[in-house]
């Protein structure tokens, strides 16, 4: 990713969870931060599209997801194609997952339950960095 | 049954055919006469014998002993060793090839079916040994998978339970956006903050090895840390002193639940329009109690004789109850609670 490509990110964030309520959840709770939601996706096909096509600042990345492909295939590809940074969300903190999402140098990674506050943190900090 | 099989490796010509007479005229069946290691080999192969007894020193490049050596070891066949010398440093080396036994030669018929009856006696003892520790391997191969297997169906149980309890908070932020009246927000927002107690309590038990204990210290301070972010309150300091101590879901659950409202009411109560510092400490007590703080320098209560507790003194009592414990408020330069407990015992 080079300088240009940063610059041209949108101050948007793309949120990718395969469970609907969650993911409109978390699109709620960035309204309430003044933030807009891009888009929704629940497989990783979906979320790279949307990503390219939006080019979000920030993505809100649920490791388990609908389909073959995890959240770190996700990740890897919008790191290269877009430059966005991804935030990580899972519910599993066993090692091997933990050392996957590693793989992919994640901004932050938040443990469901993620509550309130740790996401407004987690999400301010990406956005302003 | 069928008469055992045993091979002769001997150079002699005359003391084989004799030995091989002996042999069969005891009961024995020979398959094989050879004079020479790799002969012995060969026929090894071909016949795979009971027994084979073997003259130390016989012609060609390999003795008795490399011969012996050279036996594949997964046929578990026994070895008894003929010899006419019994000086120390042969037999010495005859050892490292685990023989059954040796027969001195000149040797009488009679200790010549002793030994090899024994012989055969100690390598059928050896073969239900082999076979009765195959099948244990297996039963532990067996119960290590099934034990796996639990590790991955408990990981996916807490992992569920996570994302449920991810998904009540997410009703409950819906719900909290379409209400106007910020009481009833407050309370939306105080059982957001229990439900996230037990959250954390299910992300703890995931990073540990057994899956059943933890350590408290490090879930004390992810929980407080989290509810201060989660409160949002400015100028508010939380520190947390807490002793390492493994527990168990039992007791995590209901100590972290009380944590959650002590700390819950000092950020509610203590500050009303200034910052200040809350502190938690765990310890142990030199009674063997252990003890849960909560302080904070802030506003005290009005009364010292009627300590706030809280709209959440009913679950306070509840769980003060369910710990064994008992609790003491005190205003002391602000509020100070004081929980003592019996030691959990782990599961």
């Amino acid at each position: 990713m080079n300088e240009a490509s940063m610059s041209d990110l949108r101050e948007t964030v793309l949120v990718v969870d395969d469970d609907a309520i969650i993911a409109d959840t978390w699109s709620m709770m960035l309204d309430d931060m003044g933030l807009e939601t891009c888009g929704i996706a629940a497989t990783a096909a979906d979320a790279i599209d949307l990503a390219k096509l939006h080019r979000p600042r920030v993505v809100l990345m649920d490791m388990r997801l609908k389909g073959e492909l995890d959240g770190v295939d996700a990740a890897l590809a919008i790191h290269s194609l877009v430059g966005s940074k991804v935030i990580f969300v899972t519910g599993s903190q066993d090692p091997p997952t933990r050392a996957r999402i590693q793989l992919d140098h994640p901004t932050d990674v938040l443990f469901k339950p993620v509550f309130l506050g740790r996401f407004e943190s987690a999400i301010r900090a990406a956005m302003d960095e | 049954m069928e008469q055992p099989q045993v091979m002769l490796v001997e150079d002699e010509r005359i003391v084989a055919m004799n030995l091989r007479q002996q042999l069969l005229k005891l009961g024995y069946r020979v398959p094989a006469v050879a004079a020479s290691g790799a002969d012995a080999l060969r026929q090894i192969e071909a016949f795979r014998p009971d027994v084979i007894l073997m003259d130390i020193h016989i012609e060609g490049d390999m003795d008795g002993i490399s011969t012996a050596a050279a036996i594949p070891g997964e046929y578990q066949i026994p070895v008894i060793y003929l010899t006419a010398y019994s000086e120390e440093a042969t037999l010495a080396l005859a050892r490292t090839t685990k023989p059954y036994g040796y027969l001195i030669k000149p040797f009488s018929e009679r200790e010549l079916h002793a030994t090899i009856q024994m012989t055969l006696e100690r390598r059928n003892v050896e073969l239900e040994l082999r076979r009765a520790k195959q099948d244990l391997e297996k039963i532990v191969e067996e119960r290590s998978r099934a034990l796996d297997q639990r590790d991955i169906l408990i990981r996916e149980v807490y992992h569920r339970v996570k994302n449920n309890l991810q998904l009540v908070d997410s009703i409950m932020n819906m719900q909290a956006r379409m209400i106007e009246d910020p009481q009833a927000r407050q309370v939306l927002f105080g059982l957001r903050g229990r439900i996230l107690a037990l959250g954390l309590v299910h992300q703890q038990l995931m990073n540990s090895a057994d899956l059943k204990n933890f350590d408290i210290a490090p879930f004390l301070e992810e929980l407080s840390k989290n509810i201060l972010d989660s409160v949002g309150k400015s100028g508010v300091n939380l520190t947390l002193e807490a002793c390492t101590l493994k527990v168990g879901l039992d007791f995590a659950v209901p100590l972290g639940l009380l944590a959650t409202e002590l700390i819950t009411n000092s950020l509610k109560h203590a500050f009303p329009d200034r910052g200040g510092t809350i502190s938690v400490l765990l310890q142990n007590d030199t009674d063997g109690k252990l003890v849960l703080t909560v302080s904070d320098d802030g506003i005290g209560a009005p009364d010292s004789g009627e300590l706030r507790v809280g709209l959440g003194s009913r679950i306070i009592g509840n769980l003060v109850r369910q710990l064994e414990g008992t609790l003491t408020a005190r205003n002391e330069g602000g509020i100070k609670t004081e929980v003592r407990m019996a030691m959990p015992i782990p599961s």
